[in-house]
């Protein structure tokens, strides 16, 4: 128990409502600190699967072949010892790398240098199938259901190869088996499709635009995964009779709608699972519906627990008063505006980019035009850049912009790929 | 086991553990944070705790069947819901105000609009949850007051609408894109900035009954979206027509209900 991280609790909210209000809005902010993470070799056992797209499109140009079979051993090189872990080429169907057998096998020198070597005779032919992949990575998880479980999957292409059906199965077959992180290379591959599979597994999503990044990038997600000091982390959330839990959201570091993740514990708390957690910070949005209130009356519309198996590790209360005090009940707590805003960005430049895509050019310059307001007004500097390379801004603070009309692929896929990323609120805000 | 101002039975004595409600004599808590390594759950799992009311028993605070507003009393303020003789079965909802005798058809359903009829509200872009605007500088107000005149017009003598005593006037800055003017219900989340619903509450007003919208050169217009017994102007007989923008100058007159006139006055 010693190596479990210190986890704390944070609610962000204006409590007070007006008379008739009924819609509590809270930010909670999630934290652990302390944990002595374990790169040095203690700590909770962990299951590594690479999963390597080696569609026949990996080799055009072929470097995106070899920049992916060198990120995959940088990948190995940063497991630690005895962390159990396989490789998995992926076409129109899954085979192993390594091991041969279909098992996971403990890291140590010896097994770290044969992997390596298989890695360096991949060869890249065939479809596209990720719903076999992950099939075959979930198959190999079952036989370590405790621990860390992540997963990394790296694909150049739309899932060619089998149907939107068969792969939306093999995403739900593998919810909450492991946590899987989705990487596209190059500008060939389909960003809605790879987010509903990382957001599905609750693992990032990121463009590498350039294959040679590919290796830095993937060492720091097994180096953040080798991090993580506890595995399926659950925030319940307890809400009174009556009241409606209208939706959980995570907001930092990236929007992601957890509310319909939600599994009943009884009739008034549901766990959200979380995935696993290192020493790190995230922040959710919930919104609770209560029945309005007297004047003066104060409930909890909300209990936050954090939950380790059936431990209760940190918990917060989320509270609605009503009062006929208008300076109390108008004001919105900065945080919660921020985040609001941070999730309508999201959504503007998503929506923008589809409206692009279809030749609704009214509604993109609209769309992205906010988009580039809301980033100017919250700090989000990363995504203002991203904008900025599609559309020409006139004026940041009113959103006034012009669409480019030579705007680069990647440009355009990095900006959707990143539009969920979120900042913290500045300084003094919150 | 604690007892909460509704009667539930709670396990934590802060807030019940059923409706949430803060337990008396428990001080706000504060939206703070327990260490890690707590006791295992155990209050909030499982069965309810023994004492809970049973079905039979209703507490405050559960919702009416007929339209969910939580209860307050023998009748549901809402929708007038009598949980006395309701026996758990939903009651057909009483007309709002019996229409005096000489109100028109009753009006359409409220409206899908006039489809040439341009939205002045939404615009779709617009967030739904876009921080508020500022509201521009107020140069409108409205003063409500219960009208005898109005009334005297209107109510017919075997009408059963006593004339309010005591009635002050009410002024109500006009500020934002549109101000509604109806009756507030919690449980369909309607509040309007001009609530009739405050004393006296005129028996004939409609939940949403007529909107004011700001137009862009300062000006305002009425709207009624299809209520019940329809909105009148300047003391005029027939109700103006359902979904269409009437013009409204400083001085104006808008009657509604049973007693109500909003009259516009331009402040500036």
């Amino acid at each position: 128990m010693s190596e479990q991280p210190d986890f704390s609790i944070r609610i962000d909210q204006n409590k007070f409502l007006p008379q008739g209000g009924h819609e509590v809005h809270a930010i909670v902010t999630v934290e652990s600190a302390g944990a002595p993470v374990a790169a040095t070799g203690t700590g909770t056992s962990a299951a590594e699967v690479i999963i390597i797209d080696t569609s026949g499109s990996m080799d055009y140009p072929r470097n995106k072949m070899t920049s992916a079979i060198k990120a995959a051993q940088a990948a190995v090189d940063t497991l630690r010892d005895g962390v159990n872990f396989a490789i998995v080429s992926g076409s129109s169907r899954a085979t192993m790398v390594y091991p041969r057998a279909e098992e996971l096998i403990p890291a140590d020198a010896h097994t770290r240098a044969e992997a390596k070597a298989a890695l360096s005779r991949l060869t890249a032919t065939g479809g596209t199938a990720m719903g076999a992949w992950l099939t075959l990575a979930g198959r190999l998880f079952a036989r370590h259901p405790d621990g860390i479980r992540h997963a990394i999957l790296l694909t150049d292409g739309k899932n060619q190869h089998e149907s939107p059906e068969q792969l939306d199965a093999a995403v739900a077959q593998a919810v909450g088996r492991f946590v899987c992180d989705c990487r596209g290379v190059g500008t060939d591959w389909e960003v809605a499709e790879l987010r509903k599979v990382a957001s599905a597994l609750l693992g990032s999503l990121d463009m590498v635009a350039s294959p040679e990044a590919l290796e830095a990038d993937f060492r720091a997600m097994t180096e953040a995964a080798m991090g993580k000091a506890v595995a399926d982390v659950a925030l319940r959330v307890w809400t009174p009779q009556y009241a409606k839990l209208r939706f959980v959201k995570q907001v930092l570091p990236s929007v992601e709608d957890l509310t319909g993740r939600r599994a009943d514990v009884d009739e008034r708390s549901g766990d959200y699972p979380l995935g696993a957690w290192g020493s790190e910070s995230r922040d959710y949005h919930i919104c609770v519906e209560v029945p309005a209130g007297e004047v003066g009356r104060e409930m909890r519309a909300a209990w936050v627990k954090l939950m380790l198996g059936d431990q209760v590790v940190a918990s917060g209360n989320v509270l609605a008063e009503w009062t006929d005090d208008e300076a109390q009940s108008t004001r919105i707590n900065p945080k919660v505006a921020h985040y609001t805003g941070q999730a309508e960005l999201a959504e503007n430049i998503q929506v923008g980019l589809q409206a692009r895509k279809d030749g609704d050019l009214d509604t993109a310059t609209a769309r992205l035009g906010r988009a580039v307001a809301l980033a100017h007004q919250s700090g989000n500097e990363a995504i203002a850049s991203l904008l900025g390379k599609v559309v020409d801004v006139d004026d940041p603070a009113t959103g006034r912009v012009r669409l480019r009309k030579d705007v680069d692929k990647a440009d355009e896929m990095s900006l959707d790929t990143r539009s969920t990323k979120t900042v913290r609120t500045r300084r003094g805000e919150g | 086991m604690a007892i909460c101002p509704a009667g539930h039975s709670s396990t934590a004595t802060d807030y019940c553990d059923v409706c949430g409600a803060r337990i008396d004599g428990a001080a706000s808590a504060p939206s703070a944070s327990v260490p890690s390594g707590s006791a295992p759950v155990t209050s909030h799992l499982g069965t309810p705790a023994p004492g809970t009311p049973a079905s039979g028993v209703r507490a405050a605070g559960e919702a009416c069947p007929d339209c969910g507003a939580p209860r307050t009393g023998r009748f549901c303020e809402d929708c007038g819901y009598d949980y006395a003789v309701g026996g758990g079965r939903p009651t057909p909802r009483p007309p709002e105000a019996a229409p005096p005798p000489s109100a028109p058809a009753p009006p359409p359903p409220p409206a899908a609009g006039d489809p040439d009829e341009e939205d002045p509200v939404t615009r779709d872009w617009a967030p739904p949850k876009a921080p508020p605007p500022e509201p521009p500088a107020t140069d409108w107000a409205a003063v409500v007051i219960a009208d005898r005149e109005y009334y005297d017009r209107v109510v017919t003598e075997d009408e059963d609408f006593t004339f309010p005593p005591y009635s002050p006037s009410r002024r109500i800055p006009l500020s934002g894109e549109q101000v509604l003017i109806g009756r507030r219900s919690a449980s369909r989340g309607i509040t309007p900035e001009i609530d009739l619903s405050e004393p006296p509450a005129d028996p004939g007003v409609s939940h949403t009954h007529a909107v004011l919208l700001a137009k862009p050169d300062g000006s305002w217009t009425l709207v009624d979206p299809g209520s019940t017994n329809g909105t009148t102007v300047n003391e005029g007989d027939t109700p103006i027509p359902v979904n269409v923008e009437v013009p409204l100058r400083d001085g104006d007159r808008v009657h509604v209900g049973v007693w109500t006139t909003i009259t516009l006055r331009r402040l500036r």
